[in-house]
């Protein structure tokens, strides 16, 4: 791995340890590098999903819910 | 141990004795304990004196629909005097005050819970959970029993138990029991209360019985569906209907191939075409239909799954150094994720949903395997499909996730064997509320089969060789 490669790592997992104990949680470095890959490997159908049309064109559904009353406008 | 639910009842209408049952049930799970490690504690005190009980029921003519049935709990559900671990070190060892809605009612209908069984840690950690290791299984103690209810599985397929109960967010009421060879049921969301079950997802999660035949199930699951009036997805519903019938005709079974079949060991496959033949003889008409969205229902299955978690685990934020590393390896990602993108998976529900509802227009159930594979290899819980190795959480949901991310009931049915000895299985998939209508498919299919009655031998259970980690209860 390049230098520049370990200082994106580097910077990202203290990215996610600042996050997480923002959030309340108190990892270690090694439950921070397992997050980050974790991270990473779902990022693909991350991105598939935002690439996603609302259905029908139209307006995202009531993710509780779904979206009958939509389709009954 | 050899009956199910049905033969134990009709050999206590013959005049068997509850407490002689129930002291065998303890027994035999004492020893299949030993050889797979399925327990977490054994409730002798407790069964007991519900056997008492229920022999004084048979003898007085007032026998209710359970009466001194034994049955095993996945140690996430609720029994009264008895701690929930989860699996885990950091849950308190303080006694349940009150028994999980389920588990009241099972022992309302005169069932007896007799163990607290092994889970994955939460239903979530890795196959190897630090507290109270892993289980193997019946089958083959080299091989995984199978997440997360691996207990209660394991406790079912080796004949200690006529039954149990175990917990369902991405498979794990199906899986186990595809990988011991049982019947098991993940129903419709909301069907079955879930109150007194530590959680996990609450968009996900549901309770169900693993069992040795379908119509075990069906009875199972008429005492166990109904709200309770606390948890706030199990809605008000008809009586359950079961449909009635000796055939399949009028049925239409839609076989889904593409994802859902492209990795899979072609044993499983197999199952799945003499699954479909059987169908088709007992009069089922056998379409082909398609799930566009079925590549991507794993990873977004996941993705709010691991939210849930990690929200529900936040109460243990400060001590996740004590959690089994591959749980907070899985749930710590939901930390990250964008409320957004949660929102974003929730929505794609809605679209699966209308897959289905299309699949489910031309076809009262759907066929697809349960798992890819057979049981997992142990120690790792390595897959392997068609003599390739796969990592377990890359393969073992690919078809079940369908079921937790639409809310639909699917029906784990064993198949057959595949060359290695082990059990495989095929799931049959309803609508939302149509667990009838996969019950009596699944009853036909095992009135013309005989899979589910196949016992693991006593020398399979005792070759244990493989390593695996983890300590055995106290």
């Amino acid at each position: 791995m390049s230098g520049n490669g370990r200082h994106h790592d580097h910077r990202r997992s203290q990215e996610l340890a600042a996050l997480a104990e923002r959030l309340g949680y108190h990892l270690d470095d090694a439950q921070i590098a397992a997050m980050r890959a974790a991270v990473e490997a779902a990022e693909p159908a991350a991105a598939r999903l935002r690439a996603d049309p609302p259905l029908d064109d139209g307006w995202p559904v009531d993710p509780a819910q779904g979206d009958a009353w939509l389709r009954a406008r | 141990m050899n009956l199910d639910v049905h033969g134990l009842l009709e050999e206590y209408r013959g005049g068997a004795d509850p407490r002689e049952t129930v002291a065998r049930s303890l027994a035999r799970l004492k020893e299949v304990h030993e050889a797979l490690n399925t327990t977490i504690a054994f409730l002798d005190d407790r069964a007991h004196a519900a056997a008492e009980a229920s022999a004084r029921r048979w003898a007085d003519g007032t026998p209710r629909a359970l009466e001194g049935v034994p049955f095993a709990v996945k140690d996430v559900i609720d029994v009264e005097g008895v701690p929930t671990t989860g699996g885990s070190w950091v849950s308190s060892d303080e006694p349940a005050t009150r028994s999980a809605e389920v588990v009241r009612r099972l022992e309302a209908a005169g069932a007896i819970a007799v163990s607290k069984d092994t889970t994955t840690e939460f239903a979530v950690g890795g196959p190897n959970p630090p507290r109270f290791g892993t289980t193997r299984n019946p089958w083959n103690p080299e091989r995984w029993a199978g997440g997360s209810s691996m207990g209660t599985a394991a406790a079912v397929a080796a004949r200690a138990v006529p039954f149990g109960l175990g917990t369902d967010v991405g498979g794990s009421v199906r899986l186990p029991s595809a990988w011991c060879g049982l019947t098991g049921l993940k129903p419709t969301s909301g069907a079955i209360p879930r109150t007194g079950v530590i959680p996990l997802s609450w968009t996900a999660e549901t309770v169900g019985p693993l069992c040795r035949s379908a119509r075990d199930v069906e009875l199972l699951f008429g005492l166990l569906r109904g709200p309770d009036g606390v948890d706030p997805r199990a809605i008000a519903l008809p009586p359950y209907m079961p449909a009635p019938g000796d055939d399949l005709r009028s049925v239409k079974v839609a076989v889904v191939g593409g994802y859902l079949t492209e990795m899979c060991d072609g044993a499983v496959r197999a199952g799945i075409g003499a699954m479909a033949g059987v169908l088709a003889d007992a009069g089922a008409e056998i379409v082909e239909a398609d799930i566009p969205s079925a590549a991507e229902v794993l990873a977004i299955g996941y993705r709010i799954v691991w939210v849930e978690a990690a929200s529900v685990h936040r109460v243990n934020a400060a001590r996740w150094s004590e959690y089994d590393p591959v749980l907070v390896s899985r749930i710590s990602q939901g930390i990250a994720t964008p409320a957004v993108d949660y929102l974003l998976a929730q929505q794609f529900r809605v679209r699966l949903q209308r897959e289905l509802d299309d699949v489910f227009a031309r076809a009262d159930l759907i066929l697809v395997p349960t798992c890819p594979s057979t049981a997992p290899r142990l120690p790792d819980a390595t897959v392997v499909v068609d003599g390739e190795e796969f990592p377990l959480y890359a393969a073992q949901s690919r078809s079940t996730m369908l079921g937790n991310l639409t809310g639909a009931p699917g029906l784990a049915v064993p198949t057959g064997f595949a060359p290695d000895g082990l059990p495989t299985s095929a799931q049959l998939v309803a609508p939302p509320h149509g667990e009838a209508m996969a019950l009596r498919a699944a009853q036909v299919f095992q009135s013309l089969t005989a899979y589910h009655r196949a016992v693991p031998s006593p020398a399979e259970m005792s070759d244990v060789s493989s390593p695996v980690s983890g300590a055995t209860p106290d």
